[in-house]
């Protein structure tokens, strides 16, 4: 059985490898994610502290996942491996680095196993189907519509970002775009749903993010606060659903657009 | 899952797929920042061939920040993952999870080729030639990367004696930052 014992741990030992990229060095980990990618973190010095980060790949898409952080559930599970290993994040360069640090050599193997087991855990985590085929579908393909849309009415030469939070104190709260224009920002928020519940869910969802914009008093950073809601879905004209769509979109502080009405959006928000 | 059992089924006209004559447009222009990575640059141009294999595009995403990073891939609606073959000059190891190669053989570090196996395992592997520490910077440069791809993709363009071409444009904007991912960053 020693035998067996030593040929594991030389598998598994012989996974471990490094790059060298500048002063940064990959360390491949024998962590694997389901999406059939080896984990590597980054490690480099600053200052007196090391730091071991995942280089941005979770949020590039490296790992061959974008990883759902807009469903509530995925919200959880992420929010809480990232607690769990005591993760930090920087925003920079359009992604969200993931990162621990240390002034102690001896505790920076601890860091790689923590920020290796997060990568894993959240990666893997956003491949199971939090939503039925048929509503995952659905939102895929309005938001794909959408940002579709936003590209075609933005200049070119602003960033918008996507599935991205507004403001650092409220990170669990993301919108669909985010349109950065002349110093202040636009914030879309599209609304579907498969059926009425989810219809419902994702109006209240997107109610919720601009009233804590509005009631915060970060208002003063926004241009302005934009429902874009599909009308091509069947709860938009259903009995139920009309009532509570009329009360959320009687709001004169946001833009309220049905899709089919996509095209006020240009004049609305000054693109035009 | 549901694209091995499509691969699976059809290999045999997979891989007659992937040997047929392609041609497309060239020069292939990437200049459009992508939706979902706003940090790289993204386009994708349509292939034609004789073999008919679902609706097949080639793409192409680079890295704004690093243009020796970069994903070239044939893409087919025919399955819901749509990648037929694929190259990546950079990015995370990948692991062969099927049970006859031994864990130490999964690991397969990048430059990487991907193709489907007669179980439809979707396998990365990497050449000769990728092998090479001599031939390593020719694999991160997105012009001859791309001309090893159309030639191992059998990818042409309409006209007699002319190679397809990439050109990536990246605008105004500064960039190219090494491979180093987090040179600059104060955390």
């Amino acid at each position: 059985m020693e035998t067996i014992f030593n040929i594991i741990k030389s598998d598994f030992d012989s996974l471990w490898k490094i790059k060298m990229r500048g002063t940064t060095m990959e360390v491949v980990t024998p962590i694997a994610t389901t999406s059939d990618k080896f984990v590597s973190v980054f490690i480099t010095k600053r200052g007196d502290s090391y730091v071991v980060t995942d280089g941005g790949w979770i949020s590039e898409g490296k790992y061959d996942s974008d990883l759902p952080l807009l469903n509530d559930i995925y919200a959880r599970v992420f929010d809480y491996y990232k607690s769990e290993y005591g993760i930090n994040e920087l925003a920079a360069n359009n992604y969200i680095y993931y990162f621990k640090k240390t002034t102690d050599k001896a505790m920076v193997s601890s860091l790689v196993f923590d920020l290796a087991t997060f990568t894993s855990s959240v990666i893997s985590a956003s491949f199971i189907n939090y939503q039925e085929k048929k509503e995952l579908d659905n939102s895929k393909r309005f938001q794909s519509r959408a940002n579709a849309f936003i590209k075609e009415i933005v200049p070119r030469d602003i960033p918008v970002k996507h599935n991205a939070w507004a403001l650092e104190k409220y990170k669990s709260l993301r919108f669909h775009a985010l349109i950065p224009y002349k110093n202040r920002l636009t914030l879309v928020s599209y609304v579907t749903g498969s059926n009425n519940d989810y219809f419902r869910n994702s109006l209240a969802m997107a109610n919720m993010r601009f009233e804590v914009v509005e009631k915060d008093g970060f208002n003063g950073i926004v241009a302005h606060k934009v429902l874009l809601i599909d009308d091509t879905v069947k709860s938009y004209t259903s009995p139920e659903m009309t009532p509570i769509i009329g009360i959320i979109t009687n709001n004169a502080k946001r833009i309220n657009l049905p899709w089919s009405e996509r095209d006020r959006i240009k004049k609305a928000v000054g693109f035009e | 899952m549901v694209f091995e059992a499509i691969i699976k089924e059809n290999f045999t006209s997979y891989e007659a797929y992937l040997a047929s004559r392609k041609v497309m447009a060239s020069p292939f222009m990437v200049s459009e920042v992508k939706d979902n990575h706003p940090s790289s640059f993204y386009a994708e141009t349509p292939l034609t061939s004789t073999h008919i294999f679902g609706e097949v595009n080639l793409s192409c995403e680079v890295s704004k920040t690093n243009n020796s990073d970069f994903s070239l891939r044939i893409l087919s609606t025919i399955i819901p993952s749509r990648v037929l073959y694929r190259y990546d000059s950079d990015g995370p190891d990948h692991k062969n999870k099927v049970d006859y190669i031994p864990l130490p053989q999964q690991s397969v570090p990048t430059p990487h080729y991907h193709r489907f196996d007669s179980q439809g395992n979707l396998l990365a592997y990497q050449t000769d030639a990728m092998k090479d520490d001599t031939q390593a910077s020719n694999w991160k440069d997105i012009e001859k990367a791309f001309d090893y791809f159309c030639q191992s993709g059998n990818i042409h363009t309409s006209l007699p004696d002319d190679k397809p071409r990439i050109v990536v444009s990246t605008g105004n904007l500064p960039l190219d930052f090494g491979d180093d991912p987090i040179n600059g960053l104060n955390f």
